[in-house]
């Protein structure tokens, strides 16, 4: 790279680094991201909405749901059984339920093993977590109802009912890789590079427009080609994104150290012990190739845009069919990450557009071929390459034409007045 | 052997169907002053930006200091840019080390310069404020400092003194000059003649995308003949309208400059004068100005688009 190119790559960098927005980006968005991952948690546990203990009625008209269920769904949950002489209708039952200070009515049918209903009446909204336990009382009460017609007594259902843990280990001649854990792993790879190609692609948007806009354009062509311009740009500003990703690594690295509160269970209801994440090195080195070749490519593409732009308005036109690609490399990341082997991995990963956020994902949760690995990652140079030489041209022309535009009707004025 | 600084030979430039640029030949010998003159929309910039190798001409040749335009070239010429334009977050004594480096200065050298220049141009305490908390004019001048800073052998100014006070015009002036006393060639250009007039070695003067006049400004005002009358008088003065031998009359309020037709004699005027009753207060035989050849060329070029061309 031309001491020229090097001296706009490290001005580009450094001007971001100190501004106000790099601080609140990079500190910002990992709190975002740790409270979308813990915000949900924290209301099903904290129970914002009075998810505390529920005080249920029972009108068992089968018999064989009320004695058991109470055992079936422990402390928090009060049953009061509910006896009616006759069979009331639906509109009574809901009269009489609002009369009461019952927090629900829990009204089961005569026979519900040959598909009689079971309803809850509730006063309030019943959160998935009550539902959930809810459901798996019955079903608990009724197994321990239909044992004992069995003759079978004295027995602890949930004991019975229970499996054994699964845990799936890929093993491949590199090793071994437990699937939840690296499922997580891969998730974090496709989100972080997801981000930041549409973060990192708007700001170069941003800085060719700002550079148009302010006219330093025509300064620096007198001194530099367009090339060392624009490499110096790109390299800049992905400079940046890394020291960003290096901070977020630091910061990661120390929690799973040191450990967040609360972190560690989080991961645990997922099925990931933390202690058994180990990221290998040659899975994060296969990640930042393919973040760095995959930023250059969507770089180029986001600064031909950007150039052949005269305003902020007409940015969002051109710059909409790039955002939406790389969302659409995003959804396929997820199903990818679902099932791992499928057809739709094996292509996307051959698609440079789309190679950069599904093979790291990839390799985190499957062993993927050497030759596949080869062909796709030839095929993202290649196509990074392409990107930077059409960048080239568009940015050569079109970098002047705002001042070319001002130019034409002056001379067309000064042509026809003379 | 360099006594060219730029030597442009043919240069044709189109925008679509509109000619910036038509078969202009321009050289500019080394260690002048040289002004590129026209009206707006006349085609200067887009000359500039050819010189430059911003953008590149449809057909002709450019030399600029001995060789076609490469890095080597591009370090030793400095460029004003009429549509100004600085990174506005960066901060000034920054951005004029960075530009500075961009024409291979080293840091430490551009730092220095960049500290001088901003003391000469009492920017000093400016030198760690944003460039967009700068004024207009200062702006302008910190602009203008990182053209001169690397001490380039060319200059190329285009409008280097509009939107500029009659102080910060002398004090760049000054600066000009005195590049150009240390052996450096200055292009500028500029729609207003005074300016060329002042300063100017040389002059080429383009209308309507081609070149209708190009020279010493001495040899072009001598060609032009002293057939220019200055007349300053105090009455009614529509009785100069009439005469037949006036070709051209430009009316300052009290007093003319009146360009004669070919042949007459200046003393009709006087005679003319002296029969109405007014009261001449100055008669002067004169060069014409620049501005007087200018309108001429230019109008007549206007008027009649096939009009021959001067070289």
């Amino acid at each position: 790279m031309s001491r020229k190119a090097w001296a706009i790559t490290k001005r580009e960098y450094l001007e971001r680094v100190r501004a106000r927005w790099f601080l609140i980006a990079t500190f910002g968005l990992p709190v975002i991201l740790v409270g979308l991952i813990f915000l949900p948690e924290l209301i099903v546990s904290r129970g914002a909405s009075g998810d505390g203990d529920l005080n249920l009625g029972v009108l068992d008209y089968s018999g064989r749901v009320a004695d058991d269920l109470g055992d079936a769904l422990g402390d928090r949950w009060t049953l009061q059984p509910v006896h009616e002489e006759h069979e009331r209708s639906e509109e009574e039952l809901r009269e009489a339920f609002l009369a009461t200070s019952l927090d629900g009515l829990l009204i089961v049918a005569e026979d519900p093993d040959e598909g009689g209903s079971v309803r809850l009446l509730a006063r309030r909204a019943i959160s998935s977590r009550q539902g959930r336990e809810l459901r798996g009382g019955i079903r608990d009460a009724l197994v321990t109802a239909r044992l004992r017609e069995h003759g079978i007594e004295e027995i602890d259902t949930r004991r019975l009912l229970r499996g054994a843990d699964l845990q799936i280990i890929q093993v491949t001649p590199e090793g071994e890789r437990s699937r939840e854990a690296f499922q997580i792993v891969a998730m974090l790879f496709a989100v972080v590079t997801y981000m930041m190609f549409l973060i990192y692609g708007q700001l170069i948007v941003r800085a060719v427009l700002e550079e148009k806009s302010s006219n330093v354009v025509e300064v620096m062509m007198s001194s530099v080609r367009p090339w060392e311009m624009m490499l110096g740009k790109m390299f800049g500003v992905g400079a940046v994104g890394l020291t960003q990703i290096a901070i977020w690594a630091a910061i990661g690295g120390l929690l799973s150290l040191y450990g967040l509160p609360g972190l560690a269970s989080v991961l645990a209801a997922e099925g990931v012990d933390l202690a058994h994440v180990r990221l290998p090195i040659g899975l994060v080195a296969w990640a930042l190739l393919y973040f760095i070749l995959g930023y250059l490519l969507y770089a180029g593409l986001f600064l031909a845009a950007g150039a052949s732009l005269g305003n902020e308005q007409d940015a969002q036109q051109v710059v909409t069919p790039l955002v939406v690609i790389i969302v659409v490399g995003f959804i396929l990341v997820i199903g990818i990450i679902e099932s791992p082997e499928s057809r739709w991995a094996v292509v996307g990963s051959l698609i440079p557009l789309f190679s950069p956020m599904i093979v790291p994902a990839r390799l985190a949760i499957s062993h993927v071929p050497a030759i596949e690995l080869a062909g796709s990652v030839s095929l993202l140079v290649l196509g990074m390459l392409g990107s930077a030489w059409l960048a080239g041209r568009i940015y050569r022309v079109a970098i002047l034409m705002s001042g070319k535009r001002a130019n034409l009707p002056e001379m067309v004025r000064w042509i026809r007045h003379g | 052997m360099i006594d060219r600084a730029i030597h442009l030979q043919g240069i044709t430039k189109s925008f679509g169907e509109q000619t910036a640029v038509e078969d202009l030949d321009l050289c500019v010998p080394s260690g002048s002053i040289y002004g590129l003159l026209g009206p707006n929309g006349a085609g200067k910039t887009t000359t500039l930006r050819i010189i430059l190798d911003i953008i590149g001409p449809d057909r002709g040749r450019v030399e600029v200091l001995g060789s076609q335009v490469d890095d080597a070239v591009r370090s030793r010429v400095g460029y004003l840019p009429e549509e100004r334009g600085l990174y506005p977050r960066m901060r000034v004594l920054d951005h004029l080390v960075f530009l500075a480096v961009l024409k291979g200065m080293h840091r430490s050298e551009a730092r220095a310069a960049a500290q001088h220049g901003l003391e000469r141009l009492e920017l000093a305490d400016r030198s760690a404020d944003r460039v967009d908390t700068l004024s207009k004019g200062m702006q302008q001048k910190v602009q203008f400092l990182s053209t001169v800073l690397h001490h380039p052998d060319l200059l190329i100014l285009d409008e280097p003194f509009s939107g500029l006070d009659p102080i910060n015009v002398d004090l760049l002036q000054e600066i000009v000059l005195e590049r150009q006393r240390q052996g450096s060639t200055v292009l500028f250009s500029t729609h207003r003649i005074e300016d060329a007039e002042r300063l100017c070695d040389r002059v080429c003067m383009v209308a309507g995308a081609r070149k209708v006049l190009d020279g010493p400004l001495g040899e072009i005002k001598a060609s032009a003949g002293r057939r220019e009358v200055l007349l300053g008088l105090e009455g009614d003065a529509s009785f100069l309208r009439q005469l037949p031998f006036v070709r051209r009359l430009s009316d300052h309020g009290n007093y003319f400059e009146i360009r004669l037709e070919d042949g007459a004699n200046p003393q009709e005027i006087l005679k003319a004068a002296l029969s109405e009753n007014v009261r001449v207060r100055h008669f002067e035989l004169a060069e014409p100005s620049l501005r007087e050849i200018f309108l001429e060329r230019a109008g007549a070029r206007a008027a009649e688009p096939g009009a021959e061309e001067v070289s």
